[in-house]
């Protein structure tokens, strides 16, 4: 297990190095640059602005510096477009926020989606098990950038319960949190239930039922669990994207999180963030993907990693 | 028997009075209303700012900022925008305006009890200019002498014309002789800085912990994408008058998000601009909406060194084909006004020269005069604006209006902000989308605007004609006189055409009742100074109803 931890971190490295090479030159190739202004800057400004940031210097040296700085200090650099913080002020500010979301809405897809799912595997065939599904194909399919819009004019602009946007207190993780576990939440439902159908058709729960147990132990002790699986193993990688920060609903909420600070960043030519925010995302990614694997193989005593 | 239905009637107008927003036509507000209980005001600000520094930012949500937390030598009126003393309690020119002297207040201080003098103003007019500062406003320190030789790195900071005559006294020489120089000084490019707080905390002194201004408010806290919260200044020297606690500036940048968080009743205010267009029309149905001229106009820049727009004639010829009037109120119609010319109505005293109108005859005539009768043989040219709902619909409809009137093709090309503005600043187009918001109230903050081959001269149009009359211009300390040469130049640009005026915008914002002191104007700057929360609104409001 350990060697299979150890593999894993070595051979993220490699990973980590092209993911930011290759963000690096793309923002680099893009048209206009960071200093850009509506009003013009005059030439000799420009100079000093590029000299002051070391964007003066050829690409390739560029890359050398930044990757340097990046690997022996671990100094992601300043940001061009926002003038006092540097890409770590921007990453402290902007990732316990997204973190914040998106483990709100991982928890709602968990719990609305589990709910749902043995609901309906429990009336299997009837209303609610058509009516729960049902809500379900709609939440798989109706993306986030619908959604959300929705929920605001219904909860928002109608019945004034919410707040339509902004950040701080408990009103405004709601919106956002569902918005953005809608999708989680359909699929959570509908593996919950195939797997809880299977499982409940199989003869150990039949025995379980013959030996006069509660309905709710044979329901929680002895089905539930055999039918999880395939929940963790989908929960588990969307666990890692939920928490990098969602753009779009960061974006259609106002929320101060890291999504918010790259699409700014890229419009503004900041690469600084654009490549720092990046490679913060991927080593998040990276890692919570390593820990799901691990977790599986605590769960399920037939998976072994060498 | 008879009671029950008269009480009822009773509780249903009781009902109709308390929610008197509301009427058969439906409501009378946009959203809820339920004013708030502190004196604080909340605001939509269009975008987070990029800095705290005023001379490292030209932004207009920034602006909203550095207008309320620092203050130059004067203010502006909230209503007409008229430089109003602030620090200066006196000025006066020579006699062709060459060398300004300034009177400064005795009891102006920074919000830690530092006194200011005329030495601080002038470490920070040095400061804008100095190349290392990269201000996009620096240019605005170009009508100082040496400024712009400093700017360019050809002279040290020291050698600008601004000078402490002792500590209440400040001389300003001018690079030449500048009349309007008076109506530049409440803009923020010429605020004074605290060199302390600079000097100690250097890129960080904006840090709300670090923060030091002289304004009627001061930074308290400043949460990127969420919330700039600005606080009443108590060592502010005019700070009786300040009725406002608390200013929230929320940096909403979707409009349709402004207009969200309004209706929900969480903004009081949201600054022109910021909303949604598509729904300018049915928001202007409510009496909360304001709308009023603006001092920001629309154009197409003609890139004069190329093809067939290097003649004059043509250029003529495609502006002569634009139905504007069209254009402004059937494809756009938010208020805006068809354009003739090129500075926005509403400065005082300047009448803009008259303009050609819609006249496709002549238009035609004059394709035909230079070589490209019923647009035979003219090249396609593209049109290239940013990637906007709004400029594609100009672009679509001008197209269309030259196909139709001059037989002519073009192509349209959309493109992200960025790239585009590269594209423009190379001048690699043939018709680009354009667009400037006055930063004062004066003809020049246009008209300079092609008179010399800067990167904002977006067409390549350089001419010792128009130049001259610039200077001129620019020189002459009669107002009068002034406007007269100004307009001589505008209507020597309109003729030449280097650019096609489109239209005027118009102001749209949303302004909650009880929100006193926020007066529509051209250049949507409200100093928050002169705004308060009106608890009796209501009374007021039907006090003030015919």
């Amino acid at each position: 297990m350990l060697k299979f931890v150890l593999r894993r971190l070595l051979l993220a490295i490699p990973v980590l190095l092209v993911v930011v090479t290759i963000s690096f030159f793309l923002v680099r190739l893009a048209p206009g640059g960071p200093f850009m202004e509506e009003r013009a800057y005059p030439p000799a400004v420009i100079e000093k602005l590029n000299a002051k940031y070391g964007l003066d210097k050829p690409l390739h040296e560029q890359y050398f510096n930044y990757m340097q700085r990046v690997i022996l200090h671990l100094d992601l650099g300043p940001s061009t477009r926002y003038l006092d913080r540097t890409v770590g002020d921007v990453i402290a500010q902007g990732l316990p926020n997204s973190m914040l979301l998106g483990g709100t809405a991982y928890l709602t897809a968990l719990v609305l989606g589990m709910a749902a799912g043995i609901i309906a595997a429990l009336r299997q065939n009837s209303g609610v098990d058509y009516g729960a599904m049902a809500v379900a194909v709609l939440g798989v399919s109706i993306p986030n950038f619908v959604l959300g819009p929705l929920l605001v004019i219904v909860l928002s602009l109608t019945l004034y319960w919410l707040p339509p946007a902004r950040w701080g207190d408990l009103s405004h993780l709601i919106l956002p949190a569902l918005t953005l576990s809608a999708l989680y939440t359909a699929y959570i439902a509908r593996l919950t239930r195939s797997g809880l159908v299977e499982v409940l058709r199989s003869d150990y729960i039949r025995t379980a039922r013959a030996k006069g147990l509660r309905e709710s132990v044979v329901l929680l002790r002895h089905a539930l669990r055999g039918s999880l699986l395939p929940v963790v193993s989908y929960s588990g990688p969307a666990l890692a994207f939920l928490l990098g920060g969602t753009i779009v609903v960061e974006k259609l909420f106002l929320i101060p999180g890291l999504g918010n600070f790259f699409i700014e960043a890229a419009n503004a030519r900041d690469s600084f963030i654009v490549v720092g925010v990046t490679l913060v995302v991927a080593t998040l990614l990276i890692v919570l993907n390593l820990v799901v694997d691990i977790v599986y193989a605590l769960i399920d005593p037939r998976i072994a990693y060498k | 028997m008879n009671a029950k239905p008269s009480r009822f009637l009773l509780a249903l107008a009781a009902l109709a009075l308390a929610g008197c927003a509301s009427t058969d036509a439906g409501p009378l507000y946009f959203g809820k209303l339920v004013p708030p209980t502190e004196n604080v005001l909340r605001v939509g600000n269009g975008a987070e700012p990029r800095s705290f520094d005023p001379h490292k930012s030209s932004g207009i949500p920034e602006s909203h900022i550095f207008d309320n937390v620092h203050e130059g030598l004067t203010g502006y009126d909230p209503r007409t925008l008229a430089p109003r003393p602030a620090l200066a309690v006196g000025w006066s020119a020579d006699a062709n305006a060459g060398v300004w002297t300034f009177t400064l207040r005795r009891n102006g201080r920074f919000s830690d009890d530092t006194p200011i003098t005329a030495r601080d103003f002038v470490w920070s007019w040095r400061r804008i200019v100095t190349p290392e500062t990269a201000s996009p406003y620096a240019s605005f320190l170009y009508y100082v002498k040496n400024g712009q030789a400093i700017a360019e790195g050809k002279l040290p900071p020291e050698k600008l014309g601004v000078s402490a005559v002792d500590d209440y006294t400040l001389r300003v020489e001018m690079e030449k002789p500048t009349a309007f120089f008076i109506k530049m000084t409440p803009h923020y490019a010429f605020t004074v800085l605290p060199r302390h707080t600079i000097e100690k905390h250097g890129d960080l002194w904006t840090r709300p912990e670090n923060f030091v201004g002289n304004g009627p408010f001061v930074i308290a806290e400043a949460v990127p994408y969420s919330q700039v919260v600005l606080k009443k200044n108590p060592l502010y020297w005019d700070s009786g008058r300040v009725r406002l606690d608390k200013v929230v500036l929320i940096p909403a940048q979707e409009e349709s998000q402004n207009a969200n968080l309004y209706r929900a009743g969480e903004i009081d205010v949201v600054f022109s601009n910021y909303l949604p267009a598509p729904f300018i029309r049915k928001l202007r149905t409510y009496r909360d909406f304001q709308g009023g001229a603006q001092f920001t106009n629309y154009y197409y820049s003609l890139n004069v060194k190329r093809g067939p727009l290097k003649d004059v004639r043509v250029r003529r010829a495609l502006n002569l084909a634009l139905d504007k009037q069209a254009i402004a109120e059937r494809f756009i119609g938010r208020g805006e006004k068809p354009a003739t010319t090129f500075v926005p109505p509403g400065v005082p005293g300047y009448l803009p020269p008259p303009g050609p109108g819609y006249d496709p005859e002549t238009a035609r005539r004059l394709l035909a005069e230079a070589g490209y009768p019923g647009g035979k043989e003219f090249p396609v040219l593209t049109l290239y604006y940013n990637t906007q709902e709004n400029h594609r619909t100009v672009a679509q409809a001008v197209q269309r209006m030259w196909k139709e009137q001059l037989g002519i093709r073009i192509n349209l090309q959309n493109e992200e902000w960025q790239t585009f503005q590269a594209r423009r600043e190379r001048r690699d187009f043939d018709v680009a989308r354009d667009s400037w918001v006055g930063d004062y109230i004066d003809p020049s903050t246009y008209l300079d605007l092609l008179s010399r081959d800067t990167l904002q001269n977006h067409p390549g149009w350089v001419d010792p004609k128009y130049t001259r009359l610039m200077s001129q211009a620019n020189a002459e300390p009669d107002e009068q006189k002034r406007n007269r040469l100004l307009r001589a130049a505008e209507a020597y640009l309109i003729d030449q055409m280097p650019v096609i005026p489109v239209y005027f915008y118009a102001l749209a914002y949303m302004k909650k009742p009880w929100v006193a002191g926020w007066y529509p104007n051209l250049l949507d700057q409200h100093p928050f100074k002169y705004v308060s929360i009106d608890r009796d609104w209501p009374q007021h409001r039907l006090a003030r109803q015919p």
